[in-house]
């Protein structure tokens, strides 16, 4: 019976290591809030646990992200959240790794990514939700109709008028 | 193909979504236009961007937590698994006690509706002799009555069955079935008999004894 538990919380752990960045990630585009992200992963993780025996591995990751989907959406519900919320910069631009070498364009593209996620942050939920799981995690249209249960059309349609969107919103900043 | 009809499918030419016939009539106009070079170039610009964009930092103390709520989990699952073997102990004594409760209900509540039932009618001997009679004249005219179809039965399964390897077979069976028949109507003759025959004992004394 121990060693069952036992094993159990091995196979979660490195479950938990695995997928612990996609859901965090989803969370935290979709909330744009790095302590509701961080509530959120815990509680999907805690729902996988209670059926952790009940889980099959080749569809562990759309069950997760199809959690975390869900309680965001049920959060953005409660709170009403506006679509044109700042984000607060040391919740996000340092948290970011910089991959760029040259302090100059360090700069720059720490100001881009900020300028980009505020332009996801504006996207209405649907929209956000496909675009975060199609251009940051890149899976594919059946994956994402399979996470926000939604047909394979909406889904490519969220995703063009998403694209569309972000254009608009990051014209500005890409055509200089 | 026109500007306007070029740029809303920009998207879908990126995906590889176009049709091949659209897909190659894009291509022709986006060679010519410098407008929608720079679209898509744009559009380009931004998915690689979004593509490349760096994972945010996953706190640590998501996974110390984490596992933390695991372990309190594990023992609050512990503390609800005794709470519930507890329960189940306690409610086979409570079902044990609720058996011994109701056996001892049904024979008190019995008891008392005899006596009650003796104090308030008493019997008349002759009046129960009769009733008894009857009882035992209506057992009789029914094992009468079985023994009767049993016969018919078996008379009707041999007239049915006209093989001989049959008959033999069907005249046993028929008269095994007259036999247990008459036994039964035999018994309940007899059980009838000697309950008239203590009743009407019972009420002669009673009589003389009243004499």
């Amino acid at each position: 019976m121990q060693n069952k538990r036992e094993r159990y919380e091995k196979q979660f752990v490195a479950m938990f290591d695995k997928f612990e960045t996609s859901v965090y990630k989803l969370a935290f585009y979709l909330l744009g809030d790095k302590d509701e992200a961080k509530d959120v992963t815990q509680d999907v993780f805690m729902k996988a646990w209670r059926v952790f025996p009940n889980l099959r591995m080749g569809t562990v990751k759309s069950w997760l992200l199809k959690t975390t989907n869900n309680l965001c959406i049920d959060l953005l519900r409660r709170r009403k959240f506006q679509s044109n919320k700042d984000v607060k910069e040391d919740e996000f631009l340092w948290e970011i790794p910089d991959i760029s070498s040259n302090p100059e364009d360090k700069c720059l593209n720490k100001e881009m990514q900020k300028l980009v996620r505020n332009a996801v942050d504006k996207l209405p939920p649907s929209f956000r939700s496909a675009i975060v799981l199609r251009e940051f995690e890149g899976l594919s249209y059946t994956e994402i109709s399979e996470i926000l249960d939604l047909p394979l059309g909406t889904v490519k349609s969220n995703i063009y008028r998403g694209r569309r969107t972000l254009k608009e919103l990051l014209r500005p900043i890409f055509q200089e | 193909m026109k500007c306007k009809k070029c740029q809303p499918i920009i998207e879908k030419y990126l995906e590889n979504e176009l049709e091949p016939k659209l897909a190659d009539e894009f291509e022709a106009h986006v060679r010519g236009c410098e407008k929608c070079q720079k679209e898509l170039s744009l559009s380009r610009k931004i998915v690689r961007f979004l593509n490349q964009m760096p994972d945010p930092d996953v706190p640590e103390e998501i996974r110390t937590e984490l596992l933390e709520k695991i372990k309190q989990s594990r023992s609050i699952s512990d503390r609800i698994n005794h709470m519930l073997h507890s329960w189940r102990g306690l409610r086979s004594t409570i079902a044990k006690w609720s058996v011994v409760g109701a056996v001892g209900l049904i024979l008190l509540t019995s008891v008392l509706s005899i006596s009650y039932y003796l104090q308030h009618n008493s019997i008349d001997g002759e009046d129960y002799m009769e009733k008894q009679v009857q009882t035992a004249v209506k057992q009789i005219k029914f094992a009468l009555g079985v023994t009767r179809e049993a016969t018919l039965k078996a008379e009707s399964a041999i007239f049915l069955m006209p093989e001989e390897a049959t008959i033999e077979a069907t005249n046993r069976k028929a008269l095994n079935i007259v036999k247990r028949a008459n036994t039964e109507a035999n018994k309940i003759l007899k059980r009838s008999f000697e309950k008239s025959m203590s009743v009407l004992s019972k009420t002669n004394l009673s009589k003389e004894n009243e004499k």
